[in-house]
């Protein structure tokens, strides 16, 4: 789309509005008491688990997904893959234990678990930097949405829709959430589901274009003629033999010669090739031209291609990254601070399982949805690929079909959907990390004797910050993945909350200094290792994941990319080594804890929590 | 907070020793309970349901009475106690033995792509299989591990409770 589309804007309008009105609603009838306590009583699961879903789908799933399987195939599956399986594990492990110790948050678990207000304060600081982390792929699905929808440059939209955002935020717009998250579900599965099924009908069936690339060992095509304006520093590869007319002199360099100045106007062709623009440049091609950035078909229909591949060079290499990626986003689904707070809303551990059971078979249907998005973009709206924008096929693609009046239609449905993604997501990790910042660290750690008023203050005041950091931050993520970012955070989760809290309801033996220790271990390498490739990480080639540490050993660089493949297991034993060396640790009243992490309810032995 | 700040262990304790601190463990939570109050009112107003102190508050109150009651069961019943250690193995090993399952599946599919690259691009139903299976199948697969596991935890849970009842 050039030109702002109407519909789409009146779509977000009505999705802000709407969310807004809910939460109001719900706070008249939440008013004095908690959301959580009015949910479990009056909410069946299947809302329940709605409102887990609609804050875990955030614009990583509705919108990363889809442009990353166009962007790198088959290997991309393993996200969604990933992020739905992560429930199986929070189910097998943590869902009811966790329920039934009757902690709300994670630093809830850690002191009362452990009996250790310093670790409550290390579990503090991590849940912000999983937050933080968190946090910045939805400010880039913001800004990459905006672009789509306003045609306006992409700081732009990180800045609106996260002052807006931050501001809901700060002004207690996120009361009453459980009613809100659960509506932000149904319309993320409506408007993914419904553009699918059309444009399935209006493009052809699902494995028809599978098998189309698979056999393929050409790049697409550019469907018309088109010209791009590419920034300096560009990358450019070709798969095939490409004819080009060049906007303007400017300095090329190709593969990885001498760069050489070539004249504006002038019409240039070329083998298959890797172009680096040096300078910024407008290019012309005609329709039928290869597409630049384009993996080939087989490349791109099969395992171990660009995404775990072309940052390493080496099969085996690829194999390793696609473990490490594996271990972080489902281990790291059940360490997620923001998610395990929601399983609150349940009245006992029994409930806890049934609701995740529920999430799971939401969550497995929504993601059947993405990846085929990624299929036709890949085949319908090329030109992605050339332009860096295939995180925006799932905004971009229903403009493709006709009659136009449909396509607008489609367009609005799926740019709503978006919007709820990361509105949703953001706004509950907003919400929690804020929390932590006013609660745990200014309300107990600073001024413990502060009043209700400056409390409230403090909360105001650090959503206001920790909005205004995201933001800030946001604006420098452009270059990455949106699930690139959004796999770092897993990973942290992965290597620090996960071992502590499979540990910690399983195993008798796991100290405070212990789980302190795991902790830190892991959360800590596997945060240093994603910062130093985030700082020094660039993009070795065009198709690459961009994520290189350059100049160093390609074994090296890929453990640093993805670190979950170390740093869980570094985790896990740094627990279990120091949890036997402290040996006398162990509290006396272990089995007592055992006995409330695991007794069911049927027991009688905790009647209900919340007397009314 | 939702967690009692001080360990209950009275384990090597009299049941008397228990009593006579009961009243002091009630006026902790009392004094401890106005300026939580206080607390909930804000974070009601401003969070939402991420208010947490509030039912914390109220399940904190729950939770001694409840905490007695675990107690007396985790000192006098040494059935209840066997039994329930006997749960927890049982359920331990079933969530160990679906992961193990499911972990098994998941990560022998890069391997079979890895050595197997043209069978995994044999077609079914129209689809690659390797395709069918990560992009469709999958989901299902979860989710009846799921079931199974569920269903299977629920029944470990009922027979501990009718053991001792």
């Amino acid at each position: 789309m050039n030109n702002i589309n109407w519909l789409s804007i009146i779509a977000i309008v009505l999705v802000i509005g709407v969310t807004g009105t809910l939460g109001i609603w719900a706070t008249r009838i939440v008013r004095t008491t908690s959301d959580f306590f009015v949910a479990s009583r009056t909410v069946g699961p299947i809302m329940n688990a709605a409102a887990i879903s609609g804050e875990y789908l955030s614009a990583a799933s509705f919108m990363g997904v889809a442009g990353m399987v166009m962007k790198f195939g088959y290997d991309v599956l393993w996200y969604p893959v990933g992020y739905a399986a992560g429930y199986l594990f929070l189910l097998l492990f943590v869902a009811a234990p966790l329920r039934r110790f009757g902690a709300y948050t994670l630093p809830d678990f850690a002191e009362g678990r452990f009996n250790s207000m310093a670790f409550r304060k290390i579990a503090v600081g991590f849940v912000m930097i999983i937050g933080f982390f968190y946090m910045l792929p939805q400010m880039k699905g913001a800004g990459v949405t905006l672009q789509s929808v306003l045609n306006a440059p992409y700081w732009l939209g990180v800045v609106i829709v996260g002052a807006v955002i931050t501001l809901n935020v700060v002004l207690g717009g996120m009361k009453g959430i459980t009613f809100v998250q659960a509506f932000q579900f149904w319309l993320k599965i409506f408007a993914i589901s419904v553009p699918v099924f059309i444009l399935l009908g209006y493009f052809g069936n699902y494995g028809d274009h599978l098998r189309t690339q698979q056999n393929s060992p050409d790049a697409p095509r550019f469907a018309s003629n088109i010209t791009i304006d590419f920034k300096s520093n560009t990358h450019l590869q070709f798969n095939a033999p490409v004819t080009f007319t060049l906007g303007q002199r400017g300095k090329v360099q190709i593969e990885n010669a001498t760069p050489i100045i070539l004249e504006g106007g002038q019409i240039y062709k070329l083998n298959a090739v890797e172009l680096k623009l040096l300078d910024s440049n407008r290019l012309t091609f005609a329709a039928g031209e290869p597409v630049p950035n384009a993996p080939t078909g087989t490349v791109w229909a099969h395992a171990f291609g660009p995404l775990t591949g072309d940052s390493v060079g080496s099969p085996s290499l690829s194999l390793l990254y696609s473990y490490s990626l594996i271990i972080a986003i489902i281990f790291g689904t059940a360490g997620l601070p923001h998610i395990l707070v929601r399983f609150y809303t349940n009245t006992d551990g029994k409930k806890a399982r049934h609701t995740t059971l529920i999430v799971l078979g939401m969550i497995g249907v929504f993601y059947l949805f993405p990846p085929i998005f990624g299929v036709l973009g890949r085949a319908h709206a090329p030109e992605l690929y050339a332009l860096g924008t295939t995180d925006r096929v799932v905004l971009e693609l229903p403009g493709k079909i006709l009659p136009d009046w449909l396509a607008q239609i489609l367009l609005a449905i799926t740019a709503a959907g978006a919007f709820a993604a990361f509105m949703s997501t953001f706004s509950g990790l907003l919400v929690s990390v804020s929390g932590a910042l006013s609660h745990d660290i200014y309300g107990r750690m600073l001024r413990p004797q502060a009043s209700t008023r400056e409390r409230r203050y403090a909360f105001r005041i650090a959503a206001f910050l920790a909005g205004g950091g995201a933001i800030v931050a946001g604006l420098f993520v452009d270059k990455f993945d949106i699930n690139l970012l959004v796999g770092w955070a897993f990973a942290i989760a992965a290597s620090s909350f996960f071992p502590m809290l499979v540990l910690g309801t399983w195993w008798r033996g796991l100290t405070r200094v212990g789980a302190t220790a795991g902790v830190l271990a892991g959360g800590l390498s596997a945060s240093l290792a994603i910062v130093i490739t985030m700082i020094f990480g660039d993009s070795g080639s065009a198709i690459g994941n961009g994520v290189v540490v350059a100049g160093t050993d390609p074994l090296f660089s890929t453990l640093l990319a993805q670190p979950a493949i170390w740093s869980v297991p570094f985790s896990f034993l740094t627990m279990i080594v120091v949890s036997r060396l402290t040996k006398r640790q162990i509290p006396d009243d272990i089995n007592h804890i055992m006995l409330r992490l695991h007794a069911p309810e049927a027991l009688g032995l905790r009647n209900d929590y919340i007397k009314e | 907070m939702a967690l009692i700040r001080r360990p209950l262990n009275n384990n090597e304790g009299s049941s008397s020793k228990a009593d006579s601190e009961l009243p002091n463990l009630l006026s902790q939570s009392g004094s401890y309970s106005i300026d939580l109050e206080n607390e909930n009112e804000e974070f009601n107003e401003i969070a939402g349901d991420y208010n947490y102190p509030l039912v914390a508050e109220l399940e904190r109150n729950q939770a001694i009475d409840n905490e007695q009651t675990l107690q007396e069961v985790a000192e006098q019943t040494t059935y209840g106690a066997v039994f329930l250690n006997d749960l927890i193995r049982r359920q331990r090993a079933l969530s160990v033995s679906v992961a193990v399952t499911f972990l098994i599946i998941i990560l022998s599919l890069p391997l079979l792509n890895f050595w197997l690259r043209d069978l995994v691009s044999f077609e079914l139903f129209g689809f690659p299989v390797s395709w069918l299976f990560l992009a469709i199948l999958i989901y299902p697969l979860i989710w009846l591990l799921a079931f199974y596991f569920v269903s299977t935890a629920d029944k470990y849970e009922e027979e501990f409770t009718n053991l001792v009842e």
